[in-house]
């Protein structure tokens, strides 16, 4: 089956078996492998993509699924070279430990942050309850996503 | 290699397909039937992913009714002004399902047909009674929602029937609706017992009521029990200990031996209670 889509912002194209999930599509075809595969039943997170602005565990999305979407995973973050302001807000934070949950966290932060741009700490904590980490206690993390977000606004203004 | 794929982009379409082909599983929002996947190859089954077809995505309202199109996501219902206005436990049971990222994909046709006996969904429809309308080729039907479901985790579907629409009467909806769930953790849980309640109360009367409970048994089913006992008392002077009897008769009627009967007593308690100060917070604000 053909598939074509967005991905990182490029329209690609690709025959595959349509039967996958978009978990495999991602890791496997595009080597996108900060698409993590932890729980594989939507429980943990560590597999969440932007699928038309939303965040989604791509462990319960057929590959078949993603035709005509627009797809964004870590690795579609940084500019230029430039780490993404989440990015940089989770260096700042020591919010990494082990670093699996990292590229889940991140997606599930910016999916927030496309659609909230002042996000309460109710808030963050709901767009990360569906992200388990089993190092950090989620403090850093929390914290880390509120600073992405002053930083966004801040740089709005700046502009 | 891998099985095939249908893909149809209206209902038509996809309705000609399930009548032509066999052994087709639908697929909405796949949040469950992923999980499934291997087991559907290995057994032959065909897919059928009907999340392209945008006419199912809608909710409308007219004079009576209110339609919910089977596509409609968990996040969306959560969100829906009307959905919030005229079945605010219904956004309330969405808003609790599952974490963002399933709520963005799992769909109310879904969870449905997917029958679980946990599904959250399922006591708030059968509270308001609602009807589903399911489709096949050449002809339509209303079935209330809890008869779509024949047992554990398997709809009454025939193979050639999608469901189309979730269509709630407004005549059916009192002035005070709830829904409350018991997980084993705050968020991202799936529900051990869970409650939807239609209430009508007037000036701190419980004239009608209608209590559903779901996880207790293959489908939601009616406390009618308890809802005799509630009603035409009054709000504040409702005797703690014999409603929690009614309560935990529910569950020695619905699981009698089961392991889970003596946690489940007392879990059906804890909702019972939370219904009852809801309640009283209502009639305390005037209604």
């Amino acid at each position: 089956m053909e598939l074509n889509f967005t991905l990182n912002g490029k329209n690609v194209s690709i025959d595959i078996e349509a039967d996958k999930r978009l978990l495999d599509l991602l890791r496997d075809d595009f080597h996108l492998t900060s698409v993590k595969e932890g729980c594989s039943e939507g429980e943990c997170g560590a597999c969440t993509v932007i699928m038309d602005g939303k965040a989604v565990t791509s462990c319960l999305v057929l590959a078949a699924q993603a035709d005509g979407s627009e797809i964004i995973t870590t690795e579609g973050l940084a500019k230029n070279g430039e780490l993404d302001i989440i990015q940089k807000a989770f260096k700042n934070n020591d919010a990494v430990q082990c670093g699996f949950c990292t590229p889940g966290m991140i997606m599930s932060a910016k999916a927030l942050l496309l659609k909230e741009e002042d996000p309460t700490k109710e808030d963050i904590e709901e767009a990360i309850a569906g992200n388990l980490c089993r190092c950090t206690g989620y403090v850093n993390i929390i914290n880390a996503i509120a600073e992405a977000a002053d930083k966004l606004e801040a740089e709005k203004d700046g502009k | 290699m891998g099985n095939k794929v249908f893909q149809p982009k209206s209902l038509k379409r996809a309705l000609k397909i399930l009548d032509k082909k066999s052994d087709i599983k639908i697929l909405a929002g796949g949040t469950d039937l992923i999980l499934e996947l291997d087991e559907l190859k290995a057994a032959g089954n065909k897919l059928m992913d009907i999340s392209k077809i945008d006419e199912l995505r809608y909710i409308k309202e007219n004079e009576k009714e209110i339609k919910i199109g089977a596509l409609i996501t968990f996040g969306e219902l959560g969100e829906d002004k009307l959905i919030n206005k005229y079945i605010p436990s219904l956004a309330n049971a969405s808003r609790q399902i599952g974490s963002i990222q399933i709520r963005n994909r799992a769909t109310i046709g879904g969870n449905i047909a997917n029958a679980s006996p946990a599904a959250d969904s399922m006591p708030v429809l059968k509270s308001v009674d609602a009807q589903i309308k399911v489709r096949s080729l050449n002809s339509s039907r209303l079935i209330p929602a809890e008869e779509a479901i024949a047992s554990f985790y398997q709809n009454n579907l025939a193979e050639n029937e999608i469901i189309e629409e979730i269509v709630i009467s407004k005549s059916k909806i009192n002035n005070f609706l709830f829904f409350d769930k018991v997980g084993s953790r705050k968020t991202v849980s799936i529900a051990r017992l869970n409650i939807g309640a239609n209430v009508k109360a007037e000036n701190n009367l419980i004239k009608k009521a209608v209590i559903c409970f779901g996880a207790l048994s293959k489908r939601a089913f009616r406390a009618k029990n308890v809802e005799s006992y509630l009603e035409n008392k009054k709000i504040n002077k409702i005797d703690k200990k014999e409603y929690n009897d009614k309560l935990k008769n529910v569950v020695d009627e619905a699981i009698p031996g089961r392991y889970s009967q003596q946690y489940k007593r007392n879990a059906i308690c804890g909702l019972g209670d939370n219904l009852l100060k809801s309640l009283v917070e209502y009639a305390g604000k005037g209604e």
